[in-house]
Order: structure tokens, then sequence, then C-alpha cells
């Protein structure tokens, strides 16, 4: 069968909310498991993408996520959302190899600049002064968060990239509310200085935002 | 409201997810006070700037390495399945590599260590001859003593039955 169309059919077909289909993996039916690995691949890969800044390391990091979450699939309990209980895991998961790999983690970042350098030159609409530009900024972006404490950018993460609302991100971190907005504040404190001087006129194609 | 309270109340004005009320507390203090409207401005412009940081798209491999670790992590022959029903936490390969290597040392060591049934048994008797002997007592009372059987380390050690190996 075409790879393609098989995929599309798989996402047709899998249908429900998380907890139905994570209900479903409980009770043995694998592609529901399947349908939300096709839901939560990217956001997942890009978040512990973000936690760790080595894309390798984050595919590894995100498949032992969902093999935790295959392996947990008897006790699962539709209690809390499905998608706090994988950011919860994935945030464990990360934390982990960062207090694993202080020693290992310079390395890490050196074979980065190439993965974002090939990601902004597949940019079309860029010059090539532009896309320079565009690469700098993003390595001072990346650099800014990875000085985060960990907890401070695990919130950033979750808040910005994610978009998980701040109960959400309170059950990930194991924390209240009011301490998830006062992380996100000290966060924004700290990076406001940090970026300071990226802040102001830009070049034109620069203003892509969300 | 005061400036310290903002740090409660900044993001979520930023994100419009106060109460109306709250909403315009924080915004009567901002036109208030020139340091916290500029903070809240800089934040709004560093959360537009993190936006440039662009997500990555997983490789096509992801499926299939994943697929491996969880076959690998799966008890897929009928030891594992009875090992993973006995052992709550499921061991690792290394745990269970030195687990029963231990128990096989272990196993060696007592074989060798062990005196036959043959040994144990002579031992016991003059043992308890022995002490029928010198203490001047029916025999038959203590071969009903069966406790001392099974202690055979003490049997072992026991003089008598040293001297009667030589
Ligand atoms: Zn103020």
């Amino acid at each position: 069968m075409n790879m393609v169309f098989n995929k599309l059919y798989m996402e047709a077909l899998i249908t429900g909310t998380d907890a139905e289909l994570m209900l479903r993996v409980k009770e043995g039916d694998e592609s529901s498991f399947v349908g939300l690995l096709l839901r939560y691949r990217k956001p997942l890969v890009n978040y512990l993408y973000r936690m760790v800044q080595n894309a390798g390391v984050a595919e590894e990091l995100a498949q032992d996520v969902f093999l935790r979450v295959y392996r947990a699939r008897h006790t699962y309990e539709p209690t809390a959302k499905f998608t706090t209980w994988l950011y919860r895991i994935a945030t464990h998961v990360a934390l982990n190899h960062l207090r694993d790999g202080r020693i290992a983690r310079k390395s890490d970042s050196l074979d980065e600049p190439e993965n974002a350098t090939a990601r902004i030159l597949s940019n079309g609409e860029l010059s090539a002064e532009e896309r320079l530009v565009a690469n700098d900024r993003e390595r001072e972006i990346r650099d800014a968060i990875r000085a985060l404490p960990e907890k401070q950018k695990a919130a950033v993460l979750l808040h910005k990239y994610q978009e998980l609302d701040y109960k959400q991100i309170a059950d990930a971190l194991d924390c209240t509310e009011s301490a998830v907005k006062s992380l996100l504040f000290r966060a924004y404190e700290t990076l406001r200085v940090r970026l300071a001087h990226l802040v102001g006129p830009r070049l034109a194609g620069e203003g892509r935002t969300k | 409201m005061k400036c310290h309270e903002m740090e409660n109340y900044a993001i979520a004005y930023l994100d419009e997810k106060l109460s109306s009320r709250e909403q315009a507390a924080v915004q009567q203090h901002l036109e208030r006070c020139g340091a916290c409207a500029s903070r809240l401005k800089s934040f709004s412009e560093i959360s537009n700037m993190l936006s440039e940081w662009e997500d990555i798209q997983p490789s096509n491999a992801f499926h299939v390495q994943l697929d491996r670790k969880i076959l690998e992590s799966a008890p897929n022959n009928w030891w594992q399945r009875y090992w993973s029903q006995i052992m709550p936490l499921s061991a690792p390969g290394p745990v269970f590599a030195s687990l029963a290597v231990s128990f096989f040392l272990i196993a060696v060591l007592v074989m060798r260590y062990t005196p036959s049934t043959e040994d144990i048994f002579t031992g016991q008797q003059a043992q308890l001859s022995n002490i029928a002997n010198t203490a001047g007592v029916d025999e038959l009372a203590l071969y009903e003593n069966l406790s001392l059987l099974e202690d055979w380390e003490v049997v072992s050690n026991f003089e008598v039955l040293q001297e009667m190996k030589r």
C-alpha cells in the first residue's frame, strides 16, 4: 500500500480524544498508539530539542518517552490530561539527561549550528545576508534559553512553544500555578536583559511571528 | 496594585488570561508606572523574538527506531513473560545476567562445601554416641532428637567426625 495513503488512512481512522486513544491502547489496540504517536511525535521532539538543544538526542529521548507511555499503558487512568502526563514524563527525561550529561553537553552544542543553518538555508524567502543575521539571532536566542535555570527553561518552553496552560505546566513541573507565573516572570526578566540588544529595528523578512 | 505584585500578573496579563477586574487593575498600574510598562513591553518583544526559533522535523527513522525499542523491551518469549510476571519490576539484561552468575557461584560453593548425606549421618551417630557415653544416658532417647540431624554445620565441625576422617 502507498505510504502516504497509508498514513492519511491511519490518521482518518484514528479518531477520539487522547484519553480515549490511550484507553484503547490499554485494552491492547496498538493502532491507537500509532494515533498518539502521529499526534505528538513532532511537538514532543521539538520540546525535547529545545530542552537539550541537540536534534539527535531529542529524537532518542522522545522515543524513550513514548516507550514509557507504552509500557505504562496498563496503569493508565484518565485522571489528568494526556498531554500533561506526556510532558511531565518528557520533562523528567530531559532533566535527567541534562543532569547526567553536564560534562558532555558542550560537545552536544557544537554540531547544532549546522542543523540550524541547513534549516534556515532552506528558507527561500531570505537573502544571503538576511540568512546570516537570522542564523546569528537564532543562536543568541538558543544560548539565552540554554543558560536559564532548568525549571525556568522548561516553563518557558511549555508556555511559549507547546502552548500549555498554567495548570498543565504546574502539573508537569510539580508546582503551583502561581509558581509557574513566577518562573515565567523571572525567565523573561533574564531573557530581556540577555537579548536586549536584539530588540529594535529588524531587517525585512524577520518579522515572522507565530 | 503594587510593582512587586506584577510578578504574579504580568505574564497572564500578556496572555490575556486575567479576569476583567484584574486586567483593569494591571492596566491602571501600567499607566502610572513607567518601569513596569517598559518591562511588559520588552516581555512581549522577547516572546515574539522566541518565535524565530523554528521547529525541526522528526527524522523518517523515528518510528522504526521506536518500534525496535518497543520490541526490545517487550517480553516476547515464554520465559521473559513468566519472569515479568514474577518480578514486579522487570530486570534489565545486565542485572539479570549478574543475578544469574551470582546464583550459579553460590550453587557451586554450596555444593563444594556441603558434606554428603553419608558424612552427616556417620557424623551424627558418632556425635550422638559420644554424648551418650560421656553423659551416660540412653542412646535411643538421643536418636529421637532429630533437630540435631538438621544442623549439619555443627556435625561437620564436630571433633570426633574430623578424627574419624583421618
Ligand atoms: Zn510598577
